[in-house]
């Protein structure tokens, strides 16, 4: 565990990774690099012409006296230099600020629309795939504007030095200057040892901590956190784990005490052959004074050569890049071929069929079906009844086209998911997720997304409220304060936080807004868990109406919704075991005819009372 | 949104220095030294230039050749001193970041209500602190900049006086950087607080994009084209109110600098004036140009480090205000009090009203009941009535605004609500997913079992989860979450686990169930509640305990000894399931209503 959180590869990949993240950087924004750059180097070397101005000063003083003519044109270009260098300061935060946040969009879209075109479940359900969208993800906690702002400053430094440097080649040698500079930049590479500041080295062996942090702060587990008592033992472990990781971090980062002492020494030692240098000129005559002041702020400005102000926000921004990249490449390989499928517009009009499916989770042992069959006629409901983890919600993905059968296949009229187009098949289908999503958007975009092609036209608000009509959602809407456009969440200006309850009439209403823009296929996966009893008759008192003319499919425990539907069919261990009406199954004294006597028995019993 | 943290200037201050002092006093000692000397150095620099210039004039070889020896000196020790001080400020920043990121957690963690999770106020003021916590780590170092900043600019006074004492008047013409120093500040402040709502709706899409949470609905409702474009909005947005404030405080910082340069060129003309008098050498023109040109990169660093110090300060009020809320949230507890071995006669809630804050309407509304020591309660309600309210104010995660819960005759807003909890356990329809290996996910129900193979197992059993353990590869030390190498779980077992966490204690007074098999079906459901009643039963004799379950499921909740209705945050019936049926009233309408699914 000592050596393992801190990579040792990462000096190798570090060049490479600079220079891919400068390239990128570069043809994403060429103009406004330029800028940027151009901003740098006048930052930088700037104060290296005030020096040749003050120089020129001193020499037209320390000549002989011949009034102001000569120094007062100096005079108004140290004034001009100045007024630049307050110019180009005042200009580098805007500058850089804008370029930042565009460099962070830029990553941080291009992350997105990568994974958005993934079509299926695979980048988040199987292992290999997920850690890599894990690895790319990363990018985004470092902070990938960093780049920008530590390449200003980077550039600013190197210009600084390197016009220093020209100064000291102009006024005493330029092989002095050579060796000064070779020295300084070494000096510089030497004691970058300190790269492991970046966040990239740091960050993701800190996560642990992070995580207690997390626990300790975040309100999804502040009730448990103080009914069990575990406050002090997490604040315990985050200490522990921040220790450990950073006392590793620290033994890393430590430069060697003779290479500094060697170094300092070579520093001052070519330093003092330097001034020697120029005290000899000096006395013989061969350097002015106006040259030696010029000189001497060109010795000390050389030091910037060495600097390493910036590179640590320069690995920030670097290091995650190749993860970026790769990723892309690797999903454009993988990405199936779109040409030669048909749309599944108007589909299906007769049946869909699983023939023979087989389907297990990669990473998981066994298959969760085997060979599935089971046809589903359009037009009609369906139930389906099974123990947790019987595969009831793989079912439905696999239905609806997010994850792909291993064997055998799944056929809407006949034609094999397959050869649909998914975006199009897609829109055949809506659906209610147990897992539902609580968007943080207003009600109109939670509704809205249903039919996401529709949003920006006029008559979407005319299915909207139908959609959250029939959705028994239109009281709850009408209460909030901004309508359509109260954001569903307190952590948004006007925002309202709903109950899970509501939220589960808001989801169902997207559900719905997809089957008013034409969706076919209804998937309720769970709809009513967290309706109250009331909520839950009524809707399913309007089961047949909101199902009308739909293939529907629904998973429920709850019997209430399960009857209503023309068919069910109970699963157990991916297969099917029995299939029929309600009436059919409650005589075929199976399974679901047990668990169905269990619960009525319940209330039999008490209307006796 | 959030405004300024409502906290004095003063006990901020104060708490900084503090915290950032803890954080590493040997380290803080350390900067302040190096940075004292680095001043030196810095400062030095104009005149070894001026002896050098002097030296040649005069013809002084000797003060030449010294001179040039400190150049060499002042550079290489220069150099050396700025790799330290960036390593000791970095090394002081990572601990005294850490430190303030401790503090915070204690405070946080250590609040025994809800009130910081559930107050709009105090939420925004955590939030911002989160974002800022990266600056406490400068406390230090940013103070030990404003030291370095004086220094040389006493440093730099006195060799200018060395001139003229008129150039003395130099730093006058800094003022105005001075000045608006906090202008330009508030401005990059508001620009944050301008921004935070767009930022944060930025992280949202980020995540609706390429988390696993919304990757169904994100492909299945093709939302790609919609999340990105908000995302280009929200980023726009943040984008544009930056740039926008660095133009302004640009140039404010433009005006502010003009008025130095002004300054500055009749610095060196005055020099220049003097050395044609004969007053002065050439030595003190290059003195002045040189040093004076300092003058205004110190006045603009000495202004920036004011301005790290201001924010660092703007945090530190946050945090006052938080240890505020987590201490206010402590007072009328009397740590004497101890909380009953066993419950003899019950919990009693006397006019009790709570009103979440911010909401315009309670959301429990004088509510009378008592709880019979020994007895399974069940309640019942619609959406929003309630109930969970009602289970938070019994677990003390809330204080009731008005009324008192009384545990045998003894105010539960007296007891110490962390010995209260030790007698209690609970499992929540929301429940925590803490990713741990199996073994701890479950033990921390009881931190004293915590590594106790058997115990855990029992409790998984009473919640009918071993089925959950069974199939795992490595049993109770299965590591859980994907991001920590381990296993996923559906959202049913990471409920039966939290059902497992609140079965690991064994004996409390109060057991408090808020729908916590809501999705796992009603049959496991009701042999769960009937399992439960039975061990109450036994539990009764020892010590009293209640059973208190939320549940929409009618068939479990005729079972109960005692059941509670509520409407709108009021009590509206309560009996036993004949009585209520008797009654007709809305608990029979709702019994009715889901047994028809079985007739």
């Amino acid at each position: 565990m000592a050596d393992s959180t801190i990579p040792t590869e990462a000096r190798r990949g570090r060049a490479y990774a600079r220079r891919a993240a400068l390239a990128l950087l570069a043809r994403a924004f060429p103009g406004r690099v330029a800028l940027a750059g151009a901003t740098a180097l006048l930052g930088g070397a700037l104060p290296s012409v005030f020096a040749v101005l003050v120089g020129r000063l001193v020499g037209e003083l320390s000549g002989p006296a011949t009034g102001w003519g000569a120094a007062t044109g100096t005079l108004a270009g140290i004034g001009a230099v100045l007024v630049a260098t307050a110019l180009v300061s005042s200009a580098t935060y805007p500058v850089q600020a804008d370029l930042y946040r565009r460099f962070d969009e830029h990553l941080t879209a291009r992350l997105m629309s990568a994974v958005l075109r993934a079509p299926g479940l695979g980048l988040f359900e199987d292992p290999e795939m997920s850690s890599r969208r894990d690895a790319a993800a990363a990018i985004v906690r470092f902070g990938p504007g960093e780049l920008v702002s530590g390449l200003m400053t980077k550039w600013t430094a190197q210009a600084g030095g390197f016009a220093a440097g020209v100064l000291v080649a102009a006024t005493l040698s330029p092989s002095i200057a050579l060796v000064l500079a070779v020295l300084w930049v070494a000096a510089g590479q030497i004691l970058q040892a300190s790269y492991y500041r970046a966040n990239p080295f740091w960050t993701d062996p800190l996560r642990r901590a992070g995580y207690m942090r997390r626990l300790g702060l975040m309100p999804e587990w502040a009730k448990e956190l103080r009914i069990f008592g575990i406050s002090d033992w997490v604040i315990d472990r985050f200490g522990r784990e921040w220790t450990q990781v950073m006392a590793e971090l620290w033994q890393a980062r430590r430069v060697g005490r003779l290479p500094l002492l060697i170094l300092a020494g070579l520093i001052v030692a070519v330093h003092l052959g330097a001034v020697a240098l120029v005290v000899h000129s000096i006395l013989v005559g061969a350097l002015s004074l106006g040259a030696l002041t010029v000189l001497v702020q060109g010795l000390f400005g050389m030091a910037s050569l060495a600097s390493q102000d910036g590179d640590v926000w320069v690995e920030n921004g670097a290091v995650p890049i190749p993860d970026l990249l790769g990723f892309e490449r690797g999903l454009d390989r993988d990405r199936p071929r779109t040409a030669s499928l048909r749309p599944a517009s108007a589909l299906p009009r007769r049946e869909i069929r699983f023939e023979g499916v087989g389907f297990g989770y990669p990473g998981s042992s066994g298959l969760l079906f085997d060979r599935l069959d089971l046809t589903i006629p359009a037009g009609r409901s369906l139930a389906i009844v099974g123990l947790n983890g019987a595969g009831k919600t793989t079912l439905i993905k696999l239905l609806t086209g997010l994850r792909r059968p291993d064997r055998g296949r799944i056929a809407i009229d006949g034609e094999d998911l397959r050869e649909l187009e998914p975006e199009s098949w897609y829109r055949q289908v809506a659906a209610i997720f147990q897992d539902f999503q609580r968007y943080a958007l207003t009600v109109r975009e939670n509704v809205g997304f249903g039919a996401a092609e529709m949003m920006e036209r006029p008559e979407s608000e005319v299915l909207i409220r139908r959609a959250l009509e029939r959705a028994g959602a239109r009281d709850l809407v009408d209460r909030l304060p901004l309508g359509l456009d109260t954001p569903l969440s307190r952590r948004f200006a006007g925002g309202v936080d709903l109950s899970g309850g509501q939220w589960q009439r808001i989801a169902l209403a997207r559900a719905l807004m997809a089957v008013e823009a034409g969706a076919r296929v209804l998937c309720l996966d769970e709809p009513t868990a967290q309706l109250d009893v009331r909520a839950e008759a009524d809707l399913y008192g309007r089961f047949l109406e909101l199902t009308r003319g739909l293939t529907t499919i629904v998973i429920s425990h709850r019997f209430s919704t399960v009857r209503r539907a023309d068919r069910i069919v109970v699963l157990d261990r991916g297969r099917i075991v029995e299939d029929g009406s309600h009436q059919e199954l409650v005589a075929a004294a199976g399974t679901y005819a047990r668990l169905f006597r269990r619960q009525a028995a319940r209330y039999e019993a008490a209307s006796d009372g | 949104m959030v405004e300024q943290p409502p906290a004095s200037r003063l006990r901020a201050a104060v708490s900084m220095v503090r915290l950032a002092w803890s954080g590493d006093p040997r380290r803080s000692l350390i900067a302040v030294g190096l940075t004292g000397l680095q001043a030196l150095v810095a400062s030095l620099f104009a005149l070894w230039l001026k002896l050098m210039i002097d030296g040649v004039q005069a013809h002084r070889t000797l003060e030449l050749v010294l001179a040039a020896v400190a150049i060499a000196l002042s550079i290489g020790v220069g150099a050396g001193l700025d790799f330290a001080t960036s390593r000791v400020r970095v090394a002081l920043n990572e601990r005294v970041h850490h430190l303030v990121e401790l503090r915070l957690l204690e405070a946080v963690a250590r609040t025994p209500t809800l009130a910081i999770h559930e107050n709009p106020a105090h939420i925004g003021q955590l939030e911002m602190l989160e974002a800022e916590s990266w600056e406490f780590g400068d406390a230090i170092p940013s103070l030990v900049t404003v030291l370095q900043s004086v220094i040389r600019v006493i440093i730099t006074a006195l060799l200018l006086a060395s001139v003229t004492p008129l150039l003395l008047l130099l730093p006058l013409f800094g003022l105005p950087a001075l000045l608006l120093s906090p202008i330009t500040g508030d401005l990059f402040n508001r620009g944050n607080e301008l921004s935070a709502e767009a930022s944060r709706r930025a992280v949202d899409l980020f995540e609706l994009a390429t988390g696993e949470a919304a990757a169904k609905e994100v492909r299945l409702f093709r939302l790609a084209r919609p999340i990105l474009d908000r995302f280009h909005r929200a980023h726009a947005q943040v984008r544009e109110t930056h740039v926008g404030v660095g133009i302004r405080g640009g140039a404010i910082g433009l005006a502010a600098d003009l008025v130095f340069i002004l300054g500055y060129l009749g610095a060196i003309v005055l020099a220049v004036a003097r050395v044609r008098s004969g007053q002065a050498g050439v030595g003190d023109v290059a003195l002045t140009a040189v040093l004076a040109g300092q003058v205004l990169s110190l006045i603009t660093g000495f202004v920036g480090s004011l301005q790290w110090v201001q924010r660092t300060m703007r945090a530190c009020a946050r945090f006052v205000y938080l240890t505020d809320v987590a201490e206010t949230d402590r007072a009328g507890v009397d740590a004497g009090l101890r909380v009953p071995e066993r419950l003899r006669r019950g919990i009693r809630l006397e006019a009790v009203s709570y009103r979440y804050p911010t909401a315009e309407e309670d959301s429990l509304r004088s509510l009378d009941v008592f709880l019979p020591a020994g007895s399974t309660v069940a309640v019942v309600g619609e959406n929003g009535a309630g109930k969970s309210t009602l289970v938070k104010l019994l677990a003390g995660l809330y204080r009731p605004n008005a009324g008192s819960i009384r545990v045998d005759g003894l105010d539960l807003a007296r007891l110490d609500p962390e010995r209260w909890r030790e007698r209690i356990s609970a499992a929540f329809q929301d429940h925590a997913r803490f990713e741990f290996a199996v073994r701890e996910t479950v033990g921390i129900g009881s931190l004293d079992a915590v590594g106790d193979e058997d115990a855990v197992m029992a409790a998984l059993r009473r919640a009918a989860a071993d089925d959950v353990v069974r199939p795992l590869p490595l049993g109770l030390g299965t590591q859980l979450g994907s991001a920590w190498g381990g296993i996923d779980l559906s959202g049913g077992q990471w409920q039966k686990l939290a059902l497992g966490r609140a079965m690991m204690r064994t004996e409390p007074l109060l057991l408090l169930l808020d729908e916590p098999t809501a999705a796992i079906d009603a049959d496991t459901e009701h042999r769960l509640f009937a399992s439960w009643t039975d061990a109450a039963g036994e539990l009764r004799e020892l010590t009293g305990a209640i059973t208190l379950l939320v549940s929409h499921r009618f068939s479990t909740v005729r079972m109960a000894d005692l059941i509670l209705v509520l409407r709108r945050g009021r009590l509206v019936e309560q009996g036993t399931h004949e009585e209520l049926m008797g009654k007709g009233g809305l608990y029979a309408e709702l019994y009715t209503l889901q047994a028809a699914a079985y007739r």
